[in-house]
């Protein structure tokens, strides 16, 4: 989002991490992926919390639940009534923003990337959901370019990368005892203000980036065969392979809920004592009511169905009508799923056709 | 198909405009169909709230919820809106609690429209079952209006229903019936004491009234098990895919494309649909 | 302690089964464990073809309760339990969720599942681990730059630990000798935890749950992984009368694992599905285990056990108590 930044590299001191968080966090509310109970989650950091990332060894690894909360949360009230018939967005919602109030610290390339994805749905050409695009508009993205990528990564076989730039307005690569600092947009130089840590990079500090990146790119443990499943897929629908690759899904929103870039949502209403809210929530393709009729018919009636719906819609339906898949390979379903079926498998296994 | 007109991008597309129910119409005899007439609160809405046959509204009953409702008035019929309803589940039957002077919200117009422009000049034939009726009476309306009569050719319409009692738009058919430009069969699946019209399913009778295809272009909605069967019949009268028109149904929410809920392959039908034609319903997935 | 290969010798005698089974005709579809796609996953395997057996394995980390897939399963199966989740199937049948005469039931006489969440502890925070190697009695995890040897013993799951059936109750064929099988737990410990837990006050017990369950991100996979939850509608999903809110807060979800628990008091008999599916790692563990101590001490029922045995919360004696529950 946003101009370009000037694209011009700066380092700073791995020690001063902590001091460039304290800086974020003196004028901007930092959300940062934080531990509750075992699961990590963006959310609002304390200075400590954020100060605490300098004193580490390194930033903390992909947080559990995604990235696209911070944006389109589980879930948010969207408008209120009362008995009279009075209707108002709800209060501090679906604002626009003129200005960055929000850093989001601590990002993946693949969960910044992601967003690029969403703005293609909720920030489209001919209906803009306020809500989204107002905490788009507000939110500058700080990532993490990753070292160390995990078993279930994946993102070199969907365009992105261990330091894949998509969607962040900053982004610090680990260079030895340094960081280099890129500024990729004017938002990202914006964070940089009055930060004076930071200095122009040197040949070396360039070089031991590159090699981080490359060391990280020879990591990512699988070349999954996307083109070719994409390929298939277009005319894969009928075929009887969805047969053997559902049997095990046991239909729940583990993949869906924790995948960055799936969208779906249902809106409802809840009356209060005032009048209502009209509520949206994260809906999942796995649920059988998601198309449920009111009749009874539904139109995907089993897991098969709905199963085939998730790989259809993101690597088939999404990439005919926006050119890209839906996927930036986190690896968050690969690795919560509760029977581990793998999409990198059900790829591999459509692209062999 | 006709292409929508887009509201404005900047405005909250979530918000509803407020609309108050001037007129109940019970439609059948178990009371299971009634027809909304509502009017906006704000007369300036109407500048943004442009609509062609063919389109929806997300309807909602504050409190209940929202359901995409076909528009069934015609965009010549100004000052007010009509929806029919079947009550179905949470936000039908709220609606059909509803009297004169409630306060509904009503956002949209989406989803495209009938071709019309591809229409002009052609015999329409609609074809319609239960309150399937609902989204082609406004094109039926639209077609018939004084302004628009001259631009197509003759008008068939062969509509039916289980018995005489679901029969959706009694009036208004009876006037249809009477004008000499129209060519209309009423059927009922079984026969019935006092019935003294058709009586049969509407498939085998569009069989039996065997429209010609030659510049014609067949309208069709109604159950699905309905549509199913008309397009095979049309295809045997020698209707090609493209000639032949029809309204979809899938869960909604958003009814802007976002919610993700309505896709049948890679169309959403609130956005690209819920007009399509046999010719598109053959290349997607059979998922409907 | 198991000694010798016992790991691979289960292996070798699964797949002697499922080729026999599928060869005689005996099953349309086999379901057991293949190697999964991580270093410490397994994967249900639904095997059709007698030469596709060698993808059948056994192991510490074969986690899922399997019998998950039989609820209205159209036509015969063979299918691999251990001694948890045979009491699921007996359940099953026992609720005629499927026939007895449809399922050829092959029990493992089980030797303990490795908790991933406590192996993960063990291992610490870091590189990730990269592979696995399981010996008999020992894990060995190793990623870049380092490598650990774990005893399986120390990162059972907690259910192992309070385990009173590791031989299956119910099998058609035993793959393994029932000698191997971990010692099983004596009934009175079996209760020690929630005894515990029990003794504490109210505000701290309530503290916990909120605190667990205020993690629910309601993607009901600890539903969909639970052999017993095979209702077509679930309670939550119930739009009218509607139990569960959209604004999804502490109380709406309660009202959902209350009701979960409840529904599968006096059947659930500790198989650890629901604990394991849950990406939040939430304790799921606690209230399910008070519910199996409650069927025992006030009905005399064990659940699972008995095919015999009527489901203790669908039939009504005179001499029931009726402090139970509410
Ligand atoms: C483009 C379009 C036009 C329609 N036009 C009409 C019409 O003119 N008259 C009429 O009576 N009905 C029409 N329907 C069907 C109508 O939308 C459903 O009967 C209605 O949504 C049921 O809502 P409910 O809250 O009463 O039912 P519930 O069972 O309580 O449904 C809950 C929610 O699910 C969704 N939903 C359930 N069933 C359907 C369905 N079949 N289609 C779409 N969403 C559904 C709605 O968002 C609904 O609020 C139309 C559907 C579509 C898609
Ligand atoms: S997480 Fe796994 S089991 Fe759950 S719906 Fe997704 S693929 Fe199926
Ligand atoms: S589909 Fe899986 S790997 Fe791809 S973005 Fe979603 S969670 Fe990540
Ligand atoms: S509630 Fe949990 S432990 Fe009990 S039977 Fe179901 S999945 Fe197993
Ligand atoms: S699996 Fe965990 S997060 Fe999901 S619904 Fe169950 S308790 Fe909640
Ligand atoms: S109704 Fe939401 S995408 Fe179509």
């Amino acid at each position: 989002m946003g101009e370009r930044g000037s694209g011009k590299a700066l380092v700073m001191a791995k020690r001063d991490l902590g001091a460039f968080a304290r800086h974020l966090a003196a004028s901007y509310l930092v959300l940062a992926p934080i531990v509750e109970g075992g699961v990590t989650r963006f959310a609002v950091a304390g200075v400590d919390d954020i100060g605490g990332f300098g004193d580490r060894e390194s930033v903390p690894a992909p947080s559990k639940r995604p990235l696209k909360e911070v944006f389109f949360p589980q879930e948010e009230v969207l408008l209120a009534f009362d008995a009279g018939g009075k209707v108002e967005v709800a209060a501090g919602a679906a604002a626009p923003a003129d200005e960055v109030t929000r850093v989001a610290f601590g990002v993946r390339p693949c969960d910044a990337r992601s967003l690029t994805l969403l703005d293609l749905v909720f920030d489209a050409a001919d209906y803009k959901d306020p809500y989204y695009v107002g905490r788009r508009q507000g939110t500058a993205v700080v990532t993490f370019a990753c070292t160390e990528p995990g078993v279930a990564c994946f993102c070199t076989s969907v365009g992105g990368g261990p330091s894949d730039e998509a969607g962040s307005d900053l982004m610090l690569v680990e260079a030895g005892e340094s960081y280099l600092v890129k500024p990729l947009s004017a938002r990202g130089e914006g964070l940089l203000r009055g930060f004076d840590a930071v200095r122009e990079a040197g040949d070396v500090e360039l070089a031991a980036a590159r090699d981080a990146e490359a060391r990280a790119v020879g990591r990512v443990a699988r070349d999954v065969p996307v083109d070719a499943a994409v390929e298939k897929l277009a005319g894969a629908f009928g075929d009887a392979v969805w047969e053997d690759l559902y049997r095990k899904c046991l239909g729940c929103a583990v993949c869906t809920y924790l995948c960055p870039t799936c969208h779906c949502f249902d809106i409802g209403d809840e009356a209060t004592r005032a009048g209502g809210e009209r509520v949206r929530n994260w809906d999942s393709c796995m649920f059988p009511l998601f198309t449920l009729h009111a009749s009874g018919h539904n139109p995907r009636p089993s897991r098969k169905e709905r199963f085939r719906q998730r790989i259809m819609h993101k690597f088939n339906y999404f990439v005919e009508n926006n050119g890209r898949v839906a996927c930036v390979g986190c690896g968050r379903c690969v690795e919560n799923c509760p029977v581990n079926l793998d999409v990198r498998r059900v790829l591999e296994t459509i692209a062999a056709l | 198909m006709g292409q929508a007109t887009i509201r404005d991008a900047g405005a909250n597309p979530y918000m509803p405009e407020l609309a108050t129910i001037t007129q109940v119409t019970r439609e059948t005899d178990a009371n299971d169909v009634k027809t909304f007439r509502v009017e906006f609160r704000d007369p300036s809405t109407w500048e943004r709230f442009r609509y062609m046959p063919g389109q929806f509204a997300e309807v909602s009953v504050f409190g209940v919820g929202e359901a995409p409702i076909s528009i069934t008035s015609s965009p010549t019929q100004q000052g007010y809106l009509e929806f029919s309803v079947k009550k179905m589940g949470q936000v039908t039957t709220a609606l059909h609690y509803s009297s004169e002077g409630t306060v509904i919200g009503v956002r949209g117009p989406y989803g495209n429209t009938f071709p019309v422009a591809d229409m002009q000049g052609k015999n329409i034939i609609f074809i319609g079952g239960g309150i399937g009726l609902a989204p082609l009476r406004s094109l039926i309306n639209y077609v018939l209006s004084d302004e628009h009569r001259g631009e197509f050719g003759r008008v068939q319409i062969i509509y039916g229903a289980r018995s005489s009692g679901d029969l959706v738009f009694k009036g208004e058919l009876e006037r249809w019936g009477a004008r000499a430009d129209i060519d209309q069969v009423v059927t009922i699946d079984r026969p019935e004491a006092g019935w003294s019209g058709r009586v049969g399913f509407v498939p085998a009778v569009l069989k039996e009234v065997a429209p010609r295809p030659e510049g014609a272009v067949a309208v069709t909605c109604g159950p699905p098990i309905m549509i199913k069967f008309v397009l095979s019949t049309l295809t045997e009268l020698g209707f090609a895919p493209e000639q032949v028109v029809t309204t979809l149904e899938m869960r909604m929410k958003c009814g802007i494309g976002k919610c993700g809920r309505c896709n049948i392959g890679s169309k959403y039908v609130c956005r690209d649909g819920p007009v399509f034609t046999y010719r598109q319903l053959l290349e997607m997935p059979q998922e409907y | 302690m198991v000694t010798g290969d016992s790991r691979a010798e289960i292996t070798q005698r699964l797949r002697d089964i499922a080729r026999d089974l599928l060869e005689r005709g005996e099953v349309d579809v086999f379901i057991g464990y293949e190697e999964g796609s991580l270093p410490l996953r397994t994967t249900p395997a639904f095997i059709t073809r007698p030469d596709d057996v060698s993808r059948l394995t056994w192991g510490a980390l074969c986690e899922n309760n399997l019998a998950t897939y039989l609820p209205k399963f159209e036509g015969r199966v063979g299918v691999v339990v251990k001694g948890c989740d045979v009491r699921a199937l007996v359940n099953l049948i026992v609720e005629k969720q499927i026939a007895r005469d449809q399922v050829k039931i092959v029990g493992v006489p089980c030797q303990g599942v490795i908790d991933r969440r406590k192996l993960a502890g063990a291992v610490g925070e870091g590189p990730p681990v990269r592979s696995v190697e399981e010996t008999d009695g020992f894990i060995i995890v190793r990623g870049s730059g380092f490598e650990k040897t774990i005893p399986v013993q120390e990162m059972l799951s907690p259910a192992c630990a309070t385990c009173v059936h590791p031989v299956p109750v119910l099998y058609d064929l035993l793959a393994g000798d029932e000698a191997r099988s971990r010692g099983a737990c004596p009934r009175e410990d079996a209760f020690a935890e929630v005894e515990r837990f029990a003794g504490r006050n109210v505000e701290d017990r309530f503290a916990y749950f909120a605190r667990e369950i205020e993690r629910c991100i309601e993607c009901y996979a600890c539903r969909q992984a639970c052999p017993l939850c095979y209702c077509p509608e679930c309670f939550v999903d119930r739009q009218s009368p509607k139990w569960v809110g959209r604004w999804r807060d502490l109380s709406d979800k309660m009202v959902f694992h209350l009701g979960r628990v409840l529904h599968t008091a006096g059947r659930c008999a500790d198989c650890g599905a629901c604990r394991r599916a849950c990406p939040a790692g939430i304790d799921l563990r606690l209230l399910s285990k008070q519910m199996e101590k409650d069927a025992l001490e006030f009905f005399g029922h064990e659940p699972g056990t008995d095919l015999e045995a009527a489901p203790v919360l669908a039939t009504y004696r005179r001499e029931d108590p009726d402090d139970f529950i509410l």
